[in-house]
């Protein structure tokens, strides 16, 4: 079989992934973000720390707790096969699931840091007419943290693209099911297919590279105007 | 508090927050017609030094804050009563607060920001309402503008008619005019007095109030000392607050 200059199935699977994902922690990381923002409880700690774990956490340990989360062992795995009717693990929203996990941190930390950087005088005067924290979210906390909205989105996004060693584990590889670029160019490698593990790396890095452009780049700076 | 509310109570409190390095202890009743000689100007002044927990007070009045202890009844309603568990919420206080900076929501026009607290009006209320505050504040210009277009006065006009869009039962102001020009602060005073809601209006500058017709609290150190007519209750601390202040 003559060799594609891209694995389009791999390609196409990877940009669902990611697409899915970044809803999912687009709505996700909101309410955590939120709460994480709003709350006076000392779980405050515990659950921003959870949140950052994997950061710092190997993606193959994550992938094996969720390995085992998913199997037919665990409660949280017989319901999950129960309402599906098959075990997540191997399938594409086994590797949601995993995804939206590992992704995280890329969500909720952005999002956390816009909405502390609203001054909490304006939440304040917000509660004082009336509104409740669904509306100080919607209507206050929100259209002032485009910015860091845009951040989540875009590195959810590339993070989801790039990630391998928790897609690995959850999903295995099987082509058109679980198998997205990252893993392609690990297969194509084992295959000796260097040109086509070229090309899917360029197109990984083209992402990546535009994912941080679009994050670190700046409006520029407007003149204060003083009426 | 010993005695029950009476319909003359406009505002009854009781307090008492500790910090670490600095604690409030007030007790005090503002009524619904202060000075009586003056019936139209329900106004009460919160003087002292800075530091004295004046913000810290009006913070718990309006709901931001809790203390310890503490039993605040506005009209008869009782607000807050740390013994029996009682905390209404800030946006269910029917108090309006204006903050030192006027804190408008930048990404709201000047009539958005009024509109804020009228959603329980219908639409052709709200925007009737929103014209009546920008008249009351003489702000119809800049209905359009967004915040980072006004400047400081008008701003604090705005804040004025966004904390009043609501018809609070009263308006606590922290120092509104401490970060205006002389020439802004006139105008300000005029809108408030013009306003009619009872007001308590926080203030560490002696020349600022001095000409008002109020009843004054005097906060020092985190304690209500004195109680009465303002030049009556500032005239023996003049000349000391003077020295204070300069």
């Amino acid at each position: 079989m003559p060799h594609q200059w891209i694995d389009l199935t791999a390609l196409w699977l990877t940009v669902r992934l990611a697409a899915v994902t970044t809803l999912i922690l687009l709505v996700l990381g909101t309410i955590i973000s939120a709460w994480i923002v709003f709350t006076r409880s000392r779980l405050r700690a515990v659950v921003e720390a959870v949140c950052a774990l994997p950061l710092l956490l190997p993606p193959t340990v994550l992938g094996f707790y969720l390995l085992v989360l998913l199997g037919p062992q665990t409660a949280p795995g017989r319901l999950l096969t129960h309402i599906v009717g098959h075990p997540l693990a191997f399938t594409f929203w086994g590797l949601v699931i995993g995804s939206v996990i590992y992704s995280l941190p890329f969500a909720v930390q952005p999002l956390v840091a816009g909405f502390q950087s609203v001054d909490p005088a304006l939440r304040e005067q917000a509660a004082l007419l009336g509104a409740g924290r669904i509306r100080i979210l919607r209507e206050v906390l929100l259209p002032l943290s485009k910015r860091s909205v845009l951040t989540a989105v875009t590195l959810v996004f590339a993070h989801t693209v790039g990630e391998f060693g928790v897609v690995l584990m959850v999903g295995g590889d099987i082509p058109g099911a679980t198998r997205t670029l990252s893993i392609a160019i690990y297969d194509q490698v084992q295959d000796f297919s260097y040109a086509q593990a070229n090309h899917t790396s360029i197109l990984l890095l083209v992402v990546a590279t535009i994912a941080l452009v679009a994050t670190y780049w700046r409006a520029p700076h407007r003149e204060l105007t003083h009426v | 508090m010993s005695e029950a509310p009476s319909q003359s109570n406009l505002l009854e409190a009781s307090i008492n927050h500790r910090y670490p390095h600095f604690s409030v202890d007030v007790d005090f009743r503002i009524t619904s017609d202060p000075v009586a000689s003056q019936p139209k100007t329900s106004w009460t002044i919160l003087f002292g030094p800075s530091a004295a927990g004046k913000s810290t007070l009006l913070r718990i009045l309006a709901g931001l804050a809790t203390p310890q202890q503490g039993r605040i009844i506005l009209n008869g309603q009782t607000l807050l009563d740390t013994t029996s568990r009682i905390v209404i919420p800030p946006g269910r206080r029917d108090i309006g607060f204006v903050p030192q900076r006027a804190a408008l929501f930048p990404h709201r026009t000047v009539a958005e920001n009024i509109a804020f607290g009228l959603r329980h009006l219908a639409p052709a209320e709200r925007t009737q309402r929103i014209d009546e505050m920008l008249t009351l504040v003489d702000a119809q210009s800049l209905r359009d503008r967004k915040p980072d277009r006004l400047s400081g006065g008008e701003s604090q006009r705005v804040a004025i008619a966004r904390a009043l869009a609501p018809r609070p039962r009263m308006l606590l102001l922290d120092e509104p005019l401490a970060a205006l020009d002389a020439a802004a602060k006139p105008q300000i005073i005029h809108c408030l007095r013009r306003s009619g809601i009872p007001i308590l209006y926080v203030s560490h500058d002696l020349s600022e109030i001095w000409q008002l017709p109020a009843q004054t609290l005097l906060l020092e150190a985190g304690r209500i000392t004195a109680n009465g007519p303002l030049q009556q209750v500032l005239a023996p601390h003049r000349e000391t607050l003077l020295t204070q202040l300069q």
